[in-house]
């Protein structure tokens, strides 16, 4: 089994990543959603002792991808920052500032209040909905209005139970695929998992194993 | 005391032999503890002397605090004292103060506190939240805590014990008076009380020797051939029960569940319609208001029967009943011994307790009930040691008033059970917690929670301290719904995934209703009654408790006796079972342990029985797991009842070969508990309600909004980012500790080993499911154990996508 899962979709190759990243290679570009940057700071000012080393090992999980695609564009799928202006937000300025070649997108998300007052040099704001190709690019689905169209969102946190047999059962961050809609798991690591209810059809879920994208098909 | 006397003498009362030996030992000055039953007079044992005192010098403000676990309990205290300040002349004041005392009457006891003051722990503590709190205790003269062995065992117990060593400290010439039932560790719970430097020549421990002659008799199915062997309730039962009800001037009939609960009243609804209206149901989560009726309505007699759980089980002023119905089993000899001290109060005549087994091998119970009955030996409550979610939330609460030194405070809180053996170097790793928030210091951090101002400890943040008193408390219970009809009576609460399941127009039983969902308003269910009849029964988490060893250890013996010629009723019911045991596989002696090994379309079947309880099965389950996958990477599903556990595998489970290399040996017995998936799984639970109540995670409050925009989160996060990056938290070591301590029993367990160890191992393969097996199965409580790799793991999966 390969590390990444390609998948053909909506006429585009996509690359599911175990990073809980998704490569759009024709495009250039890198999509990542909801990092939550800034939780650890957040709840700490707030006498709540989450250990900084969290926000440590997120901020390395993201050089460490962008080491890994060199030459890649990178958008953000909203819920970037998670809260106030904290500390955190100069780390995260600094670490894309070391990225000098490359651009970076934000699509706001419901938690992105810091955008509003502090205008980032390293990162470009875009609409939300934003147009890419035949793809709309999202934070949280609700943001379509329900206007028809393939859409790539983030902001439900996915995961997946998986039952076998003698009575197994476990949860995995997934990427939703379905017909018109595609769903990326959390990048941060401060976030919970939830099951997408959605009225769609869904055509396949990648599970993010430490090993690989697991593809899944429904019955 | 001759006021006391004078007023008993009115009423024609005539004082008891233990309630005038605590008269004498209160007013020598000494501190102690009262061993009485509810219903013996046991309040005015403490509470009159403290009038008698009071009667000459009434003092001004505070002279007394009675702490009492429940609120229900609260007002029938007021009652009892306001009749005796009444009766007795004694110019003093009463008041209560509990999570339901309205702002304005907060308010006048902050200006002037009652001389006598009813409260909770909880309360007591948020009254250690307000600045300049000493001033309130300078009259304080005595502390009395009501129930002590239900908090006892439970952290509100800590929580007591931290509030009486700052009391003390206030005064160091405090009374301090505890009320218990009759528990195995009475002298333990004395010192838990008044904590272990206490001079034991200032404290007595008076009894009411108030002993009775309990009967069981337990209802027998009539053909054992049909009774379930597992999964029921017990309602084929219903039969024989309606009987008794209904030669019964009054009955109670204890279940275990809530849920059970709801359905034995329905059932005997629909069994016995004549019943109606002479017959109500009682528990945790029938309102307040409802419970009150019930309970007003059983007390004149104008209700015969209430079918009810544990939240009957405490009561001051509980009037007797004809008689008590136990619905499946005890779970422990004093809780049944308690119920069946409800009946029959004529004097010389024995109380009797029906037991109804619910499932065919419950029927023992009974017999092992009688038998533990007679050796008087009762279960103990054992209390919390190092519990430091509810240090930290303490020493919160101090911070956020005037502050704490840490020498000082180190001192005292040394000198409680709890926190004895608690290390300088420990304490000082809570106070770096929460003042830096972790162990490893950076640079910049924006940690803020308690400053240190010139050696004086103390929260500054306004917006900390009101999170930290709306946090107070140590009971953490999911998010609870308010069911109630469209006028606003409320009827009961509810679970928030069980309404999830629901829609507009569900019909569902709450409090003995048949409900019909209109509409979800915030954290309320509105309902009307339901014209149709069948309807979903709620039920609600919570832990299920295990077999306590006394009983398990009778149940024990019974299992041998049936080898021989059984003589009680118990046992000679259950010979065609167990001959089917035998025919199947074997019934085992007491020095045998049974394995059994059984394969079926889901996979390899080891059943295993210990009949140790619950989490002692567990425990072995864990164990037995972990030790057979270092043979081979593999998974198991563990599954358990009191009885014994199963390991469920999809591959072959290699027991034949682990049998020659010791598995069940107490060696490495920790390391290999802690290594076992299950235990991270556990700890992972125990840390939920440790997070909460050490402030590290603040979920919001039902009815409370406070904004706290972006810092709902859950615990199991914090939990998962702990273990990674701070294995040594304090938080995170006690959440193990008790997982080892109390899910485990890790002492209990390790006896239960040194027994296997003595035993011959019996291993058989039966063709089918046995008795014995059986209740396993349809056990759903199941615990994982893996060690095999991920994408083995899914590769195996049936690739099904289910809802969670």
């Amino acid at each position: 089994m390969t590390d990444s899962l390609k998948i053909h979709w909506q006429n585009a190759e996509l690359h599911l990543l175990p990073e809980r990243a998704l490569l759009w290679p024709d495009k250039n570009m890198l999509l990542l959603s909801d990092l939550h940057f800034g939780k650890t700071q957040h709840f700490r000012r707030h006498g709540m002792a989450l250990p900084h080393q969290a926000a440590e090992a997120e901020r390395n999980n993201l050089e460490a991808l962008l080491n890994k695609y060199p030459d890649q564009d990178v958008c953000f799928l909203g819920d970037l920052f998670h809260s106030d202006m904290n500390l955190e937000w100069t780390g995260l300025e600094n670490l894309l500032a070391c990225f000098p070649g490359r651009h970076f997108m934000l699509v706001p998300g419901n938690h992105d209040i810091l955008i509003r007052d502090h205008q980032p040099k390293t990162l470009k704001i875009l609409d939300n909905p934003f147009p890419l190709a035949n793809i709309r690019l999202c934070h949280d689905p609700d943001d379509l209005n329900e206007m028809p169209g393939p859409a790539i969102c983030g902001h439900l946190h996915p995961g997946i139970r998986l039952r076998g047999p003698a009575r197994q059962s476990i949860r995995l961050p997934a990427f939703y695929v379905y017909e018109d809609l595609l769903i990326l798991p959390a990048f941060g690591l401060l976030t919970g998992l939830h099951r997408p209810r959605l009225r769609k059809k869904l055509l396949l879920a990648g599970a993010v194993t430490p090993e690989g994208v697991v593809a899944l098909k429904p019955e | 005391m001759k006021h006391s006397e004078k007023w008993f003498r009115s009423l024609g009362w005539k004082a008891q032999k233990f309630q005038k030996q605590a008269w004498e030992s209160y007013q020598a000055g000494l501190s102690g503890l009262v061993n009485a039953p509810t219903g013996s007079g046991k309040t005015y044992s403490l509470l009159l002397p403290a009038l008698e005192e009071a009667f000459e010098n009434p003092g001004k403000g505070l002279q007394l605090i009675w702490i009492s676990p429940i609120r229900a309990l609260t007002r029938e205290i007021e009652q009892a004292s306001k009749r005796a300040i009444e009766g007795m002349g004694v110019r003093w004041t009463v008041g209560i103060r509990t999570g339901d005392t309205s702002q304005k009457e907060r308010a006048a006891q902050k200006k002037q506190m009652p001389h006598l003051l009813i409260t909770t722990p909880e309360s007591l503590h948020l009254i250690l939240t307000q600045k300049g709190y000493p001033a309130i205790f300078r009259e304080l003269k005595a502390v009395v805590v009501d129930e002590w062995h239900e908090l006892l065992g439970s952290k509100r117990g800590v929580q007591t014990e931290l509030a009486l060593s700052r009391l003390v400290a206030l005064q160091p010439g405090l009374r301090i008076w505890g009320i218990s039932a009759t528990i195995g560790n009475l002298i333990e719970a004395r010192e838990v009380l008044l904590g272990p430097t206490f001079p034991l020549e200032k404290s007595r421990i008076i009894r009411a020797e108030i002993l009775k002659e309990v009967r069981v008799k337990t209802l027998i199915p009539e053909k054992i051939e049909t009774f379930p062997w597992a999964g029921h309730i017990g309602i084929t039962m219903l039969r024989q029960v309606i009987p008794l009800i209904e030669k019964s001037s009054s009955t109670l009939i204890f279940t275990n569940t809530r849920n059970f609960a709801e359905v034995w009243y329905q059932k005997l609804l629909e069994a016995a319609p004549h019943l109606a209206g002479q017959i109500a149901m009682h528990h945790g989560s029938v309102s307040s208001d409802l419970r009150a009726w019930v309970e007003e309505q059983l007390h004149t007699g104008k209700l015969r029967t209430v079918v009810c759980t544990s939240s009957l089980d405490l009561g001051v002023d509980f009037r007797p009943v004809e008689t008590i119905i136990q619905v499946g089993s005890p779970k422990g000899v004093s809780r049944f011994l308690q119920r069946a001290g409800r009946s029959g109060h004529q004097p010389g005549m024995p109380s009797v307790i029906y037991f109804v087994p619910t499932h065919s091998l419950e029927i023992l119970e009974g017999a092992a009930l009688r038998a533990a009955i007679e050796t008087g030996k009762l279960e103990d409550r054992i209390p919390y040691l190092r519990s430091f979610d509810v240090l930290i939330q303490y020493m919160m609460t101090l911070a956020v008033s005037d502050g704490f030194r840490a020498d000082s405070l180190y001192k005292e809180v040394r000198k409680t059970f709890c926190f004895q053996g608690m290390e300088r170097a420990e304490f000082d790793s809570i106070l770096h917690f929460l003042v830096h928030g972790g162990e490893s210091l950076q640079a910049y951090d924006e940690f803020h929670r308690v400053i240190v101002d010139d050696g004086l400890f103390k929260v500054e943040s306004r917006r900390i301290a009101l999170l930290h008193r709306l946090s107070i408390g140590t009971i953490v219970s999911d998010q609870m719904m308010q069911v109630k009809y469209l006028s606003g009576k409320r009827i009961g609460s509810v679970e928030e995934w069980f309404i999830s399941q629901l829609r507009t127009g569900s019909v569902f039983w709450l409090a003995g209703r048949n409900l019909e969902l209109v509409k979800i308003q915030g954290m309320d269910v509105l309902v009307q009654n339901a014209k149709q009849q069948k309807g979903a029964v709620p039920s609600w988490m919570g832990g299920r408790m295990p077999l306590s060893s006394n009983l398990a250890e009778m149940l024990r013996r019974k299992i041998d006796e049936m080898k021989q010629n059984p003589d009680d009723p118990e046992l000679s019911a259950l010979i065609p079972l167990f001959d089917k045991q035998k025919q199947l596989s074997h019934s085992p002696n007491a020095m045998e342990l049974l394995i059994e090994k059984i394969e079926s379309k889901e996979g390899c079947h080891l059943f295993v029985y210990p009949f140790e309880g619950r989490f002692v099965n567990q425990a072995i389950a864990s164990l037995l797991a972990y030790r057979l996958s270092l043979f081979q990477p593999v998974s198991f599903s563990i599954a358990m009842n009191d009885y014994g556990f199963e390991l469920l595998s999809d591959q072959d489970i290699p027991i034949e070969a682990a049998l020659d290399s010791e598995i069940f040996s107490t060696e490495h017995l920790r390391d290999d508990l802690l290594k076992s998936l299950n235990a991270t799984e556990m700890a992972r639970r125990k840390f939920r309600d440790i997070a909460r109540i050490s402030g590290l995670v603040f979920q919001g409050y039902p009815g409370k909004p406070v904004k706290s925009r972006h810092l709902q989160s859950n615990s199991q996060l914090f939990f998962d980012v702990f273990s990674e990056y701070e294995p040594g938290n304090v938080l995170l070591k006690q959440a193990y500790e008790e997982v080892l301590d109390f899910e485990l029993e890790e002492a209990r367990l390790r006896r239960a080993l040194e027994r296997i160890g003595k035993q011959d191992i019996v291993l058989r393969y039966p063709s089918q499911v046995t008795p014995f097996a059986f209740p396993i199965l349809v056990d759903r409580l199941r615990e994982k154990y893996t060690n095999e790799n991920l994408q083995d793991r899914i590769r195996k999966m049936l690739i099904l996508l289910e809802d969670d």
